[in-house]
Parts: C-alpha cells; sequence; structure tokens
C-alpha cells in the first residue's frame, strides 16, 4: 500500500475506506510465535484449549513474511538480538510488536547483573504493546493483544495525517 | 591373649600367607589352631582389599606405604595408583575429596584411565572450571566407572598467562562440549581439542565473564550493555 | 455442454450474429467465471471450515468473531473475508537476490493447473463446463501441472529450505500420480468409457450400483486412491514440503500478502477437484443414494456437492489425527505399498469380472 499511505484528504469516502482496512487487519493479525524461553510456554498456553487465541482471529505463522505481529516472548540475549532484528525486517509492512513478558520488557530478573542479556528487546525492534508478567497468564496475553487490535483499528492508513 | 602367644600366631600367619599349612594343621590345641586360622584369613582378606591394580603394583604399594594401612577413599586410592603408574603427575598431597595433577601428561592418563580394566572410568560426569584467584585457574573432572560403580574427581591447576590443558575429548566425547563451555566461560585453552570455539556466546564476545576479574564491555554490534545499577533508578 | 448450450441459445437470441467467433468466445468466458466464483467461494468456505474443524477437533472454538470493535461476524463467518482484505493491502516482498519473473509466475502456474483441471468436473446431469469424452484423462494429465509451478516457487526464492521443499513435493507428487491413476484405471476397465458422465451413467441406480460396492477390489482401490490424491495435494500427513515446523513453511516461506494467498487458493481447488473425481469414479457422482428419490437434476447437483463436501470433511479430519510422515517412510509406502496393492487391484478387477460377469 506504499502509494496510497498517508495520501488522501480526511472525506466521507476515505474514512469509510480506512474503517473497513482498519476492521481487515484488526481482525486477522496473524501472528509470529517467536518463543525464545518460559514465556512461550504462556504463549502455547494460550493458543491452546482453555484460552483460545483463534477466537480472536490469529493464526500461528512460522514465516516472518506471512505475519502482521511478532510475539517476543521470553528473554532476548544479545547474540539473539541480532537475529531478532533481522526477522522483524523481514517481515511485511504493516508490522507490529508485543513484548510478551518481563524479559523483552526491560531484562526481567536479569536487569542488574545480565551481561548477556539484552535489557528489553525495544533496543532493538520498535514495541507497540508491553505485557508485563513472568510470565504473564494467557488472560494478560490476551488483553495485550486486544489492546493491540484496539491501536489497529484506529490507525486510518490512507487519511493524509496533519504534520 | 599372652605376648608368646601372639607372637606365635603371627609366625605362623606368616607361614600361612607364604603357603606353608602344614604346621598350622599339626596344632592339636582346637582354641589355638581356631585362632591362628581366623587371624590368617583376616590377614589373606586385607591383603586382598589393599590392591585392585596388577598384583605387581601390590609390592609398590606395601613399599610405599609402609606404616599407614591403605585407606578405603577413592580419590586417595587411585591417586596413589596414578602416582605409582605415571611418577611426578600428583601436584599436591593425597587427600580424601580430589587428586590434584599436572597437566603435562594429562592425556596419557586419562587414556589409561579409561582403558584399564580395573579402573575403567568409562563415564566423564562432568567437567567444569574454577577461578581460584591468586593467579590460580582450575579446571576439574569428576569421573565415575559405569563398571565398578567408583568414582575421583581430578583437579588441574594452571596459571592465567599460561592457560593450556590437554583436551581428552577424543577419550571421553562429551568432553567436546564441556571443554567447549569451560572455554567460553574461563578462557582455559585445550590443546588437541578439534573444535575449539566458544559455547554459548556469540563469537566476536570479548572476555571470559567467569573469572574474578571479568569487565563486560561497553558496547555490542553498537548496542551499548549498561554497568550493574545499584538499587532502583 | 453448459459451453454448447450457452452458445446456441445466445444464437437464438441474436440471430444476427448467429455462430460468429464472437459468441463463442463469450459463451467460453461465462462459464469459466463462473467456475472462477465457485473456486473462490470454495476457497473461502473452506478454510473458514478448516479453522473451525481443526478448533473442534482440539476442543477449542475456532474464530469466533470476537474482538476488539466490529466483530467478525456471528460465529466469526466474516473471518475468511477479513484476511482476504488484510492479504490484500500487505506490502509485496520480493527478495532481492530472488529470480524475479518465475518469483512471480509461480503462483499463477499452481493456479492454473488447479483451475483447468475443474471445467471438466460434472457437478450435474447437464452441469458440466466441458463434457470431454477423456474426461478423467485430462483431468490427471493436467493436474499434474502445478508440480512445475511448485519447483519454480522453491528454486526462485533463493532459500535453501524453499528449494528443498520443492523438490520434495515435486517428488512426492510426481510418485503418487502412479497408485492414482492405476486405481483410476480399474474404473476404466468397469466402465469402459473415459468420459465423467459416462462414468456416472454407468453407476445409475442406486447405491448398490455405485462402483465402490460392485467388487472388493474396487473397494480397495478407493482407498488407494483417496490416500494417494491426500499425498498429492500436499495434505497432512504427507504435508513435508509445507509443515511449519521442518521447513519453515517450505515453498512458499518467501512469499507474502496476495501471492501467498494464490498457494492457498490452489491448494483448496486441487481438494475440490480430487474430492469431485473420486466422488464422481467410485461414488457414483450425481446421483442419489436411494434410486427414484430426490433424482432430478437440481437434486444432483446437491447430491454431488454433498459427496465432494464429505470427502473433503475427511481430508480436514486426517489433518489432526494422523502425524507427519518422513520424506522416506512416505516415499517408502508409495513405492512399496501402493504400488503393489493397485497392480493386484488391476489384476483381480479383471478375473472377478471375468468369473462373475
Amino acid at each position: 500500500m506504499g502509494m496510497l499511505e498517508n495520501r488522501f484528504q480526511d472525506n466521507v469516502v476515505v474514512a469509510k475506506l480506512d474503517k473497513l482496512i482498519g476492521w481487515a487487519r484488526s481482525t486477522s493479525p496473524w501472528y509470529f510465535q517467536f518463543g525464545l524461553a518460559c514465556c512461550a510456554i504462556e504463549m502455547m498456553a494460550a493458543a491452546a484449549s482453555r484460552h483460545d487465541l483463534e477466537r480472536l482471529g490469529m493464526m500461528p505463522r512460522s514465516s516472518p513474511r506471512q505475519a502482521d505481529v511478532m510475539i517476543v516472548a521470553g528473554t532476548v540475549t544479545m547474540k539473539m538480538a541480532l537475529r531478532v532484528k533481522k526477522l522483524y525486517e523481514q517481515m511485511a509492512d504493516p508490522k507490529y510488536v508485543i513484548a510478551m513478558g518481563s524479559c523483552a520488557t526491560s531484562g526481567g530478573p536479569y536487569w542488574q547483573h545480565g551481561y548477556h542479556v539484552l535489557k528489553g528487546v525495544d533496543i532493538v525492534v520498535p514495541v507497540d504493546v508491553y505485557v508485563p508478567g513472568c510470565p504473564p497468564r494467557p488472560e494478560a496475553l490476551i488483553e495485550g493483544l486486544l489492546k493491540l487490535q484496539e491501536k489497529i483499528l484506529d490507525e486510518r492508513p490512507l487519511t493524509r495525517k496533519m504534520a | 591373649m599372652s605376648a608368646d602367644q601372639e607372637k606365635l600366631i603371627a609366625e605362623l600367619v606368616e607361614k600361612g600367607l607364604a603357603g606353608d599349612m602344614d604346621e598350622i594343621n599339626a596344632i592339636e590345641d582346637r582354641v589355638l589352631r581356631g585362632k591362628v586360622k581366623s587371624a590368617l584369613a583376616k590377614a589373606k582378606r586385607a591383603a586382598k582389599t589393599t590392591t585392585t591394580a596388577a598384583p605387581a603394583e601390590e609390592k609398590r604399594v606395601a613399599e610405599t606405604i609402609a606404616d599407614t594401612p591403605p585407606s578405603d577413599n577413592p580419590n586417595q586410592k587411585f591417586g596413589q595408583i596414578i602416582e605409582d603408574t605415571f611418577q611426578g603427575s600428583l601436584d599436591a598431597e593425597l587427600n580424601d575429596t580430589h587428586i590434584q595433577l599436572k597437566p603435562d601428561n594429562w592425556f596419557e592418563i586419562a587414556k589409561w584411565l579409561k582403558s584399564e580394566p580395573s579402573l575403567h572410568f568409562d563415564s566423564l560426569q562432568c567437567h567444569t572450571g574454577m577461578d581460584m584467584g591468586e593467579n590460580m585457574l582450575e579446571a576439574r573432572y569428576n569421573l565415575h566407572s559405569m563398571t565398578h560403580d567408583h568414582k575421583i574427581e581430578i583437579r588441574i591447576a594452571v596459571s592465567r598467562e599460561k592457560a593450556n590443558i590437554p583436551s581428552i575429548e577424543q577419550i571421553w566425547r562429551i568432553g567436546d562440549w564441556f571443554e567447549r563451555e569451560t572455554y567460553d566461560m574461563f578462557g582455559i585453552f585445550f590443546d588437541g581439542h578439534r573444535d575449539h570455539r566458544r559455547m554459548l556466546l556469540p563469537e566476536d564476545w570479548e572476555g571470559y565473564p567467569l573469572r574474578k576479574d571479568y569487565e563486560v564491555q561497553e558496547t555490542y554490534h553498537g548496542i551499548a550493555i549498561p554497568k550493574v545499577k545499584e538499587g532502583w533508578e | 455442454m453448459t459451453v454448447d448450450t450457452l452458445f446456441s441459445w445466445l444464437g437464438g437470441l441474436i440471430p444476427a450474429m448467429e455462430g460468429s467467433g464472437i459468441l463463442l468466445v463469450i459463451s467460453i468466458l461465462v462459464p469459466c467465471l463462473a467456475l472462477f466464483l465457485v473456486v473462490a467461494v470454495n476457497a473461502i468456505v473452506m478454510v473458514y471450515a478448516e479453522r473451525k474443524v481443526a478448533a473442534f477437533m482440539q476442543d477449542r472454538v475456532g474464530p469466533m468473531g470476537q474482538g476488539v470493535g466490529l466483530h467478525a461476524g456471528k460465529w466469526g463467518l466474516l473471518q475468511t473475508v477479513a484476511d482476504a482484505l488484510k492479504l490484500l493491502t500487505k506490502e509485496d516482498i520480493i527478495p532481492e537476490k530472488a529470480d524475479r519473473f518465475l518469483f512471480i509466475l509461480a503462483p499463477f502456474v499452481i493456479f492454473i493447473g488447479a483451475f483447468v483441471t475443474i471445467i471438466a468436473v460434472p457437478f450435474g446431469e447437464t452441469t458440466i463446463v466441458a463434457d470431454f469424452n477423456i474426461g478423467i484423462f485430462y483431468i490427471l494429465a493436467m493436474g499434474s501441472f502445478g508440480v512445475i509451478g511448485i519447483i519454480l516457487a522453491g528454486w526462485s526464492s533463493n532459500n535453501k529450505w524453499s528449494l528443498y521443499g520443492g523438490m520434495r513435493s515435486a517428488a512426492q507428487i510426481v510418485s503418487y500420480e502412479i497408485p492414482a491413476g492405476l486405481s483410476i484405471i480399474v474404473i476404466i476397465m468397469l466402465t469402459g468409457t473415459l468420459s465423467m458422465q459416462g462414468i456416472i451413467e454407468y453407476q445409475a441406480g442406486g447405491m448398490g450400483n455405485w462402483i465402490i460396492f460392485a467388487n472388493p477390489f474396487t473397494f480397495i482401490a478407493f482407498f488407494v486412491y483417496f490416500i494417494s490424491v491426500v499425498a498429492e495435494t500436499n495434505r497432512t500427513p504427507f504435508d513435508i514440503p509445507e509443515a511449519e515446523s521442518e521447513l519453515v513453511g517450505g515453498f512458499h516461506t518467501e512469499y507474502s500478502g496476495m501471492r501467498w494467498s494464490f498457494f492457498f487458493l490452489s491448494e483448496y481447488a486441487n481438494m475440490l477437484v480430487v474430492s469431485a473425481v473420486a466422488a464422481t469414479g467410485f461414488l457414483g457422482g450425481w446421483h442419489s443414494p436411494i434410486s427414484g428419490y430426490f433424482d432430478s437434476n437440481g437434486w444432483g447437483i446437491f447430491w454431488m456437492v454433498s459427496k465432494i463436501v464429505f470427502l473433503i470433511f475427511i481430508m480436514m479430519w486426517f489433518r489432526w489425527t494422523f502425524p507427519r510422515l518422513r520424506v522416506d517412510q512416505l516415499m517408502n509406502i508409495c513405492w512399496k505399498v501402493f504400488l503393489p496393492v493397485s497392480l493386484i487391484n488391476i489384476f483381480g478387477v479383471g478375473i472377478w469380472t471375468l468369473f462373475f460377469g
């Protein structure tokens, strides 16, 4: 959508189209399962029977090119941080990142003495939603996803936004 | 028992150990004969447990530890055997917790420890490093034998400047990853290791983290590494 | 059938241009457009059905249209529409070192391979776009057209995992053509015709006349055929080429947005065609199971579609029941088990027909 983005003046047709695109994107956010450590187990639990992520329209994809949301679940080490950045760049626009758990948010329990731990994944990729917890319960992850859906719904990609 | 009787029993026991049973069987007093025979059996048992190595070792063992009886502690026992087979390899006194070796002919010792049938240490259970301070780095090996069920611990100390130990990864294949991890964390170089690279940290990391004098680097590929924070900020 | 009737009807409507080329072109294009709509609707419905069926088998609920803002309909019925719209607005990435022309061409080749087979599928007594007298042979031949597309996709992505996936998939599809084809020969032996409508007419008169129940050997042939086509369409348990945990998506790893959805679409179109061929050849096509009742033209479409839906449901059922087969086990089964069994089937059907008529 490169040519069409941020281009049209705000009128009723563009507003309706924006709403349609926002609805489509927020109703089917396909997630790139990026489970690194213990939070991955909670992400799997959130996708399993009792709390079902597919109710909200999310489908797990394992290739970054086909995913919209990258859920960084777990501790990010320096060695892995380079790969996280590479995979983020391989995702197709529009893309979003959820930092799940305290390790991805700010380094977690390793904030003080971890010499090889990245203190928060937002040092290498731009994060949209932070989900705190160690690990966050599946309900907490679902709340984070709902907040992300709200954010995508109101994005209005087509209207030209005033600087 | 009187002193004469003890002396007589000791004489007869010596004769019995040498193989001469006629005089013992000729004793008419049943009590005395019983005492001599039980003392002989005890002496034979003691002689058997002293040496589990080849019988040739037995004489050397009896010579070197003249007055103290051989201990049952495996570290002492095998340390003594190692010292007997490879002279000059012990780096410190024998004690109950570990065997301290020099790094020089560690590869031959290790190969002998695994291949010798009565020892047969076929499992390297654990391998780690230690920074003992005062310019001493140690590598510690925990060996276990699955056939005989005995275990020992071997420690090899090296200095920080020349931290080289022969690699035993061709003897116990698990040593491959163990030694890579010790190299990664302590900087001990294992000569002869076929795949000598870092295990956990990335290849271009500087420094060996578990040393006591480690300072974490400032940046890694442009990512700044903050130093230790005191309390909440 | 439909092309001819449309042509003559249009000729009757506009007497001035009767028999001209323009009318022919129109009467070919309109049914093809209708078929395209059928394929699109089929894809939408089947994607939704697959997610729901998968969810119910795993004791979940699947897409329920829950979430923030405007919901995706009751029970998530608009979920696939939202998916399609989202894929349309995604960025189109073509890797820099990829072979650009082949990268763009590959999804189209696969789709064409799936689409041209649908024109020979009989949905009802007169509802068939082109009633070839070599119908089933045509479908088998054009069905292997998609292999080229898969190899192109794997090769042009410039990614070693995609190449592995493409090669394995090509090997798998080409190998499983053989037991499938041999099982179809069983049908041809019994009916004596290659035409799809001819095969269905042979099975007229209720369930007892269906080819699957004619003969114990045709019974086995049905199962051999069905499992072979599950392997041909790269469905679980034979989905090594596109499995997520094996090859990160196989030959479609590097595709994003609408290009990737073409692969999805053609997989479901393939499933439709092979289920249709199985229903035609073994299960009596558009005849109703009880002869005489519900047997008119309109009911024919209903019976055909319900048989196809039933077979597709079984394919989805397989996905969440069986563990995935390794590549060597897959090829082992094809060449060492199915091939001898299908040869024995041909032999057996011949002998049975000789002795029992």
